[in-house]
């Protein structure tokens, strides 16, 4: 008994462990590896570590090039069973305001091992609410807006359902 | 003797101890062997400068900028007999032709003829000057084909372009109006009505923008832009991503020069841009 205790005493505190020494800022550059093959870049951003993941602030958002929004901090929470990305205060570039919303005040997305073909996400901003999840298996995205408010510039991007409420629908 | 440190304490201590050792070590590895060691940075900003700059140190293409001449008084004189029938000018080279008697005569700058001696031209006329007297020949004036200029009545040699001209086309270079170009920055909307373009891609990746469709009399039109023409680079800044694009946008409101290569029916060509 004594022994058993041990064993699931030191997977415990092995698994601790593994999270709370693993090289954050280099899962981040790796994060940013991933992204670049979508041609996104974060950029100008100061690193900072934490003990369950790192925090990033005042960075700009490259798509293609192109700098598409600026952000004062961004914190990635590696739980590793359950993962969180916080992003607050975007202000996109002013050459997409005909076709992006003008600010995002937040956007959390949450990857938990309990639903692991799904990502969720939610975010609150000028345009209002939105939720939605990127479906792993199928490689689809849907984000809905629930409270729709300064959607004008992209709605010709959303789709309205049969409750009236617009959607988003892409293939990756 | 009396222990200092519990055994069974201290072992489990060493146990912990071995653990983060272990798990320090295993992240080492991994971060060595696997993972990245720095962040992706995009490269310095590039801006869409200007390739070069004209630089008018005479004034043998005044019609580039609003020039108001004043012309010393002078004796009248005239250059009857002499008609100015066709004319090239550009900032390096001025050359005229001019018919005498039915004979016509090719002359460069400083180039005499009867006495007058060519100055410089603007678009349709050429300056002529003879015992420090200056003499305007215009091209297609069949009745009066000389004329001089006096300072006693100051007189505007050349006009000025109407503020609401949005783009004019001098010496091969189009001059822009800032405020048609504000004007498609302030309303991106209308940029699209006239003129359709998409991403042009080889083997994946950006290489320049396609010109799909161009509104007739639209200003893209005038600025010299054609269905399928393949735009490559913007100030000899590639365009193989929208860095270029966006810094241009971002300095639309100072810049003053810009050069668009273009691919047309597989020759590259430049058309160059002067914004006032």
């Amino acid at each position: 008994m004594q022994m058993v205790k041990r064993i699931i005493g030191g997977f415990f505190l092995l698994v601790i462990l593994l999270w709370l020494l693993s090289p954050k800022q280099e899962l981040y550059y790796l994060l940013e590896k991933e992204l670049k093959k979508s041609d996104i870049i974060i950029s100008n951003e100061t690193i900072k570590d934490t003990w369950y993941g790192v925090k990033i602030s005042d960075a700009d958002i490259y798509i293609k090039g192109a700098k598409m929004a600026q952000l004062s901090q961004l914190e990635l929470n590696i739980f590793f069973l359950y993962n969180r990305l916080t992003i607050k205060n975007i202000i996109t570039n002013k050459a997409f305001h005909n076709d992006a919303p003008k600010s995002i005040e937040e956007i959390d997305i949450i990857y938990s091992i309990l639903d692991p073909l799904h990502i969720k996400l939610d975010s609150i901003g000028s345009f209002g609410e939105a939720n939605g999840e990127v479906n792993i298996k199928d490689r689809t995205i849907t984000i809905g807006f629930p409270i729709a408010k300064e959607i004008k510039p992209f709605r010709k991007f959303l789709k309205k359902d049969s409750t009236g409420e617009w959607k988003y629908e892409t293939n990756y | 003797m009396k222990q200092i440190i519990n055994p069974k304490l201290f072992s489990s201590l060493i146990f912990f101890l071995s653990i983060v050792l272990l798990v320090k070590l295993f992240w080492i590895t991994v971060s060595i062997l696997f993972l990245p060691q720095a962040g992706e940075e995009l490269n310095p900003k590039v801006k869409a400068k200007a390739l070069y700059y004209r630089v008018r140190l005479s004034n043998n293409a005044p019609t580039i900028a609003p020039v108001v001449k004043h012309i010393p008084k002078k004796i009248v004189n005239s250059m009857r007999g002499i008609k100015l029938i066709a004319l090239y000018n550009s900032s390096s080279v001025l050359v005229v032709t001019v018919e005498k008697s039915g004979k016509a005569t090719v002359l460069g700058k400083g180039d005499t003829i009867d006495g007058f001696v060519l100055k410089s031209a603007g678009r349709d006329y050429a300056l002529f000057t003879k015992d420090s007297k200056e003499f305007k020949l215009t091209i297609n004036e069949t009745k009066t084909v000389g004329s001089q200029i006096t300072k006693s009545k100051p007189k505007e040699v050349i006009k000025k372009p109407k503020e609401t001209e949005g783009i004019r086309d001098i010496d091969g270079v189009k001059l822009v109006n800032r405020n048609l170009l504000k004007s498609y920055v302030s309303n991106p909307k209308n940029i699209w009505k006239d003129i359709g373009l998409s991403e042009n891609k080889v083997d994946g990746r950006l290489y320049g923008f396609k010109v799909n469709y161009v509104k007739k009399g639209s200003d893209f039109e005038k600025l010299g832009l054609k269905r399928g023409d393949l735009i490559t680079a913007i100030n000899a800044e590639k365009l193989d991503n929208l860095q270029a694009v966006m810094s241009l946008y971002g300095d639309i409101n100072s810049i003053e020069n810009l050069t668009l290569t273009i691919n047309r029916n597989g020759k590259s060509e430049d058309i160059e841009y002067e914004i006032k």
